[in-house]
């Protein structure tokens, strides 16, 4: 008897955030019917002409379609990979330092990154980067020709990549640290008294210890392999850098909202919506069946 | 030998990622600087971490701009508003979720439902045509309602409450108390890390975002600081700068660079003000919501 | 997009009022008036009608219009006062009893267009706004704009349709018509924008060289500029010729327009080529050809490295700081280039006319007639309303109305700040000024002129009384004097397109070929893509779209 009213307060709980998501998520996604339209806004999406898969075959005839596609898998993947490499070498130097005041202060630190926003950072990035900026008169102090690097499309997306992990690496040292707080200190004694050198003990102790994690992680940024950093991108890109820097989003963003292309950016965004759920789906299953995981 | 060899490896590390903090905190130190210094110097690239002709015009500059202080007025309005509703819905919805789908027949319904929501979207244009017809364009609902579910704190905090002993709970359940009051009484208080890392991470979203307030609000006065930022690093001063005397001689004594470098400073304020208060928290807060047995 | 900034700059270089009705100082009487519409023979013959009916009638009933409008950034209203909040408002609301109000106001381009586009996707568009080509078009495809044919007739003032008039066979107007319906009033470019050679003569002077002729003697001017340290300093800190990520704009800042027409290559633009073809400026062989020029002097470090990231304000900034000598830019870009008398008083700007080609010619392509369209929405209930305050705006704009001559007086403040901001003007308005300048320094008086030019006049004297001591008349003076009066330098040879404005195709794949093209010129520029890149990308363009308007074109012109 209980219970069912419990379950009655529950759905009551749920009650707010799922009308807000209805209102909010379900009512735009009628929108979807764009993608399928030859949009008129006087008529609406209810009168619109139906032209069926012509903006999609109008996609594909633009060239920028595959480039905007192969930009966002690479930045995309370029970020996945030094998202989880870099995080895992500084929280396993961090895991070596004993000296708890030091450690928590270093800490505090790369951990702020991540609370500012791209808009701040971009107008810090750009400075740092421009011909005078610190970093270009610290490559002539060197002796060095100074790089453009932003309008570069050889380091554009180095630049993304770097500021992305620069911005994030700190942050994402939290789930390592945690991982690695709970090993068994007793391993650790244990292999001192076997006369196991500091190495042999990161390799053979530190490390595997954290390969679940690792791998889970890795499954669960499969969900944003289309996801290439919008803010990030739009407040740092220009048109030189288009070719190797404009991504799904950021096109949506122009040909939607700048260039009224109302049919186009709506197919690029439903694509890109469904790539993204497949990938999500798989990522739960693989991260359900081998880690024993679940997201939600 | 290997204890002097272990030392040194250790200066190693501690220099090492004494450098690394340092690199993390350099372009903000260097903005830091640059806010501070005379014109010329700022211009020409010669401030690091440290201000060449030191001055505060471009403060002084900051503090007559109105509509610098009005949209960071809008923020704060918009933070307390936006959190305390993200604050609500986040632990009205992560505790009946946090409920096996034994225990809560279509939890796993809801769950799908919202994860759904999460990944699809009807794109930019139906998103902004919803909001219109509800009348909000140009008002803070605007700026709170359509990102009132914070899916991914709603999934950590979910989490955390899946770690909370069921003991404790039953033992609530029999002094007579309902899902309410337990929730209250019991969840909430036991809480405080994953609420503290929720809050943080909703304060820190609402404060960042700049892209709603640039599409939603149709004046200026309503843009939040993010936006207002965003527009004037972006924006071409005019050209209509050049053609007043008054507005010439102003521009003259500062370079936008300065200037900007001054206005990103004070928009960090809030934000380093609030972070070392939760930051004790979201460690303990993230790792329970993620990282579960 | 480019085109909308400059154009903002073009009108504000209007504050006062640029022209005189007719040169000479004729129409004293008018602005004795405090309502010039009474005396038109249209308002004699009509003045039975109830008031409302008049072009200046005030009505009974307070009309409210929506507006929604680009901003201007660095507004100078004295504080307190915004733009949807100012005398020049009230004084336009107060004539009509018209009550505006803004439905959204943004400054920034890309922000204003990204209002406009959604206002139009949600079928939300305010009374009236001012919009591009593109969007002009889009909403009258979409049926959203009312007819303005009639009200137009009825209600314009003589004044805006002086100006209409002044253009040859309509032109402006023309663009604003679709299936014979006035559908949009256009703003009206006038004569004379097109890029002029702006070069630091005390620089040219102390290398003891002299103001160059050709594109060659340019070249070898920036040479030197970069290389012999003009201003002195010991250090290597001059970027050489400033440009513009835009490459080619239509009365643009800082972009290559020149360097292309010296080599007879007229991009962004339809001509017909010797055997009558219609063909694209953008990917003709001339242009290639000049692309090369650019790409040499880019690799021999004679264009501003960096001119890709560079705003507008950064360029100014180089001007201003003494680090740039040379650029492309109109003639208004007096008032930007005087600001660096500031830091240093012995830099001379002077503008020239653009290079000569082989044959002896300073080739230029005239400006669109117009490239921005003020609509109204077919919903709005008093679409006369809009016109009359067009009207009364104008009255205001040009000084007409004494009564307009007290607002904000001497400060400067942007006609933009009145709430429709369509710039109009006479076709021939920068010339026709030039002999007023001439016979006031003469003269050495501004009495007896016409109230909105004396402004102008005074700070030509002024200046020429002491030069460079008050900048802002300094700044007048080198714009609409000196400046001026080199567009019209006599090799000018005009090259007239056969098409303006936007067919059906480049409405839908305009955006994606302009990038293309875009792209491909800055990658060929900088050397990041070899010189083949060009026939590449004249092959794609034709592919994705340009071969379907080409064709477009040709059924335009031959209906003609």
């Amino acid at each position: 008897m209980r219970s069912r009213s419990f379950v009655w307060n529950y759905h009551v709980m749920l009650l707010p955030g799922i009308l807000l998501l209805i209102a909010f998520s379900v009512i735009p996604m009628f929108g979807i019917a764009i993608a399928f339209q030859d949009f008129q806004p006087t008529l609406g999406i209810f009168h619109s002409e139906w032209v069926g898969w012509d903006n999609f075959s109008y996609m594909f005839s633009l060239p920028d379609s595959k480039l905007i596609f192969v930009n966002t898998l690479t930045i995309a993947l370029m970020k996945i990979a030094a998202g989880l490499i870099v995080p895992f070498v500084f929280a396993l130097l961090l895991h070596e330092v004993y000296h708890v005041k030091f450690k928590r202060t270093i800490q505090t630190i790369v951990y702020l990154p991540h609370f500012m926003s791209w808009v701040i950072l971009s107008g810090v990035l750009v400075n740092l980067l421009s011909l005078d900026g610190l970093i270009n008169q610290m490559i002539k102090w060197f002796g060095g020709d100074p790089i453009m690097f932003l309008q570069s499309n050889s380091w554009f997306r180095a630049i993304i990549v770097s500021s992305d992990v620069w911005k994030e690496f700190g942050f994402s040292t939290i789930i390592y640290i945690a991982a690695l707080t709970s090993i068994n200190t007793n391993l650790y004694e244990a292999a001192a008294i076997d006369g196991a050198t500091r190495f042999q003990r990161l390799r053979h102790i530190t490390v595997p210890s954290l390969m679940t994690t690792i791998i889970l992680l890795a499954t669960l940024a499969l969900g944003n392999v289309l996801n290439a950093g919008f803010e990030q991108i739009l407040n740092l890109y220009n048109p030189i850098v288009y070719q190797t820097g404009d991504i799904i989003d950021t096109y949506v963003y122009r040909a939607g909202l700048l260039e009224i292309q109302y049919g186009l950016a709506t197919a690029v965004g439903l694509l890109k919506s469904l790539v993204s759920f497949l990938l999500i789906t798989i990522s739960y299953v693989l991260a359900a069946r081998f880690a024993n995981y679940r997201i939600f | 030998m290997v204890k002097g060899n272990s030392r040194a490896v250790d200066m190693m590390i501690y220099v090492f990622l004494a450098f690394i903090a340092f690199l993390s905190m350099a372009p903000v130190l260097n903005t830091l600087a640059i806010s501070f210094s005379g014109k010329i110097a700022a211009m020409s690239g010669e401030v690091y971490f440290w201000p060449v002709d030191f001055n505060l015009n471009a403060y002084k500059s900051v503090i007559s701009d109105r509509g610098f202080f009005v949209s960071f007025g809008v923020s704060i309005k918009r933070v307390l508003l936006g959190g305390a509703i993200n604050f609500v819905i986040t632990i009205l919805m992560a505790y009946p979720l946090s409920k096996s789908g034994k225990f809560f027949p279509g939890r796993n319904i809801y769950m799908w439902f919202i994860v759904f929501c999460m990944l699809f979207s009807g794109g930019l244009i139906p998103w902004y045509m919803t909001i219109y017809t509800f009348g909000m364009l140009d008002t803070i609902w605007a700026l709170v309602l359509p990102t009132a579910v914070p899916v991914f704190n709603v999934i950590l905090l979910m989490n955390f409450f899946k770690g909370i002993p069921k003991e404790l709970e039953d033992a609530a359940n029999i002094d007579g108390a309902g899902p309410w009051k337990t929730l209250i009484l019991i969840f909430v208080p036991v809480s405080t890390p994953a609420l503290a890392t929720v809050t943080l991470f909703s304060i820190v979203g609402h404060w960042n975002s700049f892209f709603d307030g640039m599409i939603l609000m149709q004046h200026k006065e309503n843009w939040p600081l993010q936006t207002y930022i965003q527009q004037l690093i972006i924006s071409v001063n005019s050209i209509m700068n050049t053609t007043d005397p008054e507005e010439i001689k102003r521009l003259s004594n500062m370079s936008s660079q300065l200037l900007n470098a001054a206005k990103v400073m004070v928009s960090m304020v809030p934000i380093m003000l609030i972070y070392p208060f939760l930051q004790k928290y979201f460690v303990s807060g993230i790792v329970l919501g993620a990282v579960k047995e | 997009m480019k085109t909308k900034r400059i154009l903002a700059l073009l009108c504000a270089v209007t504050v006062f009022g640029l022209t005189a009705c007719s040169s000479g100082g004729d129409n004293g009487n008018a602005s004795n008036s405090t309502n010039a519409g009474n005396k038109t023979p249209q308002q004699t013959e009509t003045n039975t009608e109830p008031e409302a009916d008049k072009p200046f009638g005030k009505y009974n009933e307070t009309v409210t219009i929506t507006l929604g409008r680009q901003g201007v950034s660095g507004n100078n209203l004295p504080s307190g006062d915004t733009l949807e909040s100012n005398q020049f408002l009230k004084y336009v609301e107060d004539r009509l009893n018209v009550k505006v109000k803004y439905d959204f106001s943004v400054e920034d381009l890309d922000a204003y267009n990204q209002k406009v586009t959604l206002a139009i996707a949600s079928n939300n568009t305010p009374d009236v706004m001012v919009v591009d080509e593109q969007q002009f078009k889009r909403m009258a495809q979409a049926k959203m704009l009312a007819d303005l044919t009639d009200v137009y007739d009825q209600y314009a003032s003589p004044l805006i349709k002086e100006y209409y008039s002044s253009y040859t066979d309509d032109r402006v107007l023309n663009t604003g018509r679709i299936d014979g319906k006035l559908l949009a009033l256009p703003n009206t470019n006038i004569d004379g924008s097109y890029q002029l050679l702006w070069i630091r003569k005390d620089w040219l002077d102390k290398l003891k060289l002299t103001p160059p002729k050709s594109m060659e003697e340019v070249t070898a001017i920036v040479k030197a500029f970069k290389e012999q340290d003009p201003d002195g300093n010991n250090k290597a800190d001059t970027v050489g010729l400033l440009g513009e990520k835009s490459v080619v704009t239509d009365g643009g800042f800082f972009t290559f327009d020149p360097v292309f027409n010296v080599n007879h290559s007229y991009p962004k633009n339809w001509f017909k080529d010797s055997s009558g073809n219609i063909v694209y400026g953008s990917t003709t062989p001339e242009t290639k050809e000049a692309l090369k020029v650019l790409r040499d002097l880019y690799a021999a470090d004679l264009i501003d490295k960096e001119f890709l990231t560079r705003k507008w304000e950064d360029n100014a900034g180089l001007v201003s700081s003494g680090r740039a000598g040379i650029l492309f830019a109109p003639w208004f870009a007096g008032w930007a280039l005087s600001d660096a008398v500031k830091t240093n008083p012995n830099a001379d700007w002077i503008p020239l006319a653009v290079p000569l080609d082989g044959e002896g010619n300073r080739n230029i392509v005239p400006s669109v007639p117009s490239g921005m369209f003020l609509v109204v929405n077919k919903k709005a209930e008093n679409p006369e309303a809009v016109i009359k305050m067009l009207n009364v705006e104008y009255e205001g704009i040009r000084l007409i109305d004494p009564a307009s001559q007290e607002l904000y007086k001497d400060l400067g403040v942007g006609w933009q700040n009145y709430p429709l901001n369509l710039q109009l003007d006479y076709q021939d308005s920068l010339a026709r000024d030039i002999p007023v300048f001439d016979q006031a320094i003469k003269d050495n008086t501004s009495a007896g002129l016409p109230a909105r030019i004396i402004p102008r006049v005074n700070s030509v004297l002024k200046n020429n009384k002491d030069p460079k001591k008050d900048l802002p008349a300094y700044a007048d003076s080198l714009a609409f004097y000196t400046g001026a009066a080199v567009t019209g330098a006599k090799e000018i040879k005009k090259i007239d397109p056969i098409f303006y404005g936007k067919t059906a195709t480049m409405l839908k794949k305009g955006a994606n070929l302009e990038k293309l093209e875009n792209e491909t010129f800055l990658k060929i520029i900088t050397g990041t893509a070899p010189m083949d890149e060009f026939d590449k990308f004249v092959s794609t363009w034709k592919n994705i779209g340009g071969d379907e308007i080409t064709k477009e074109i040709a059924d335009a012109v031959a209906g003609k």
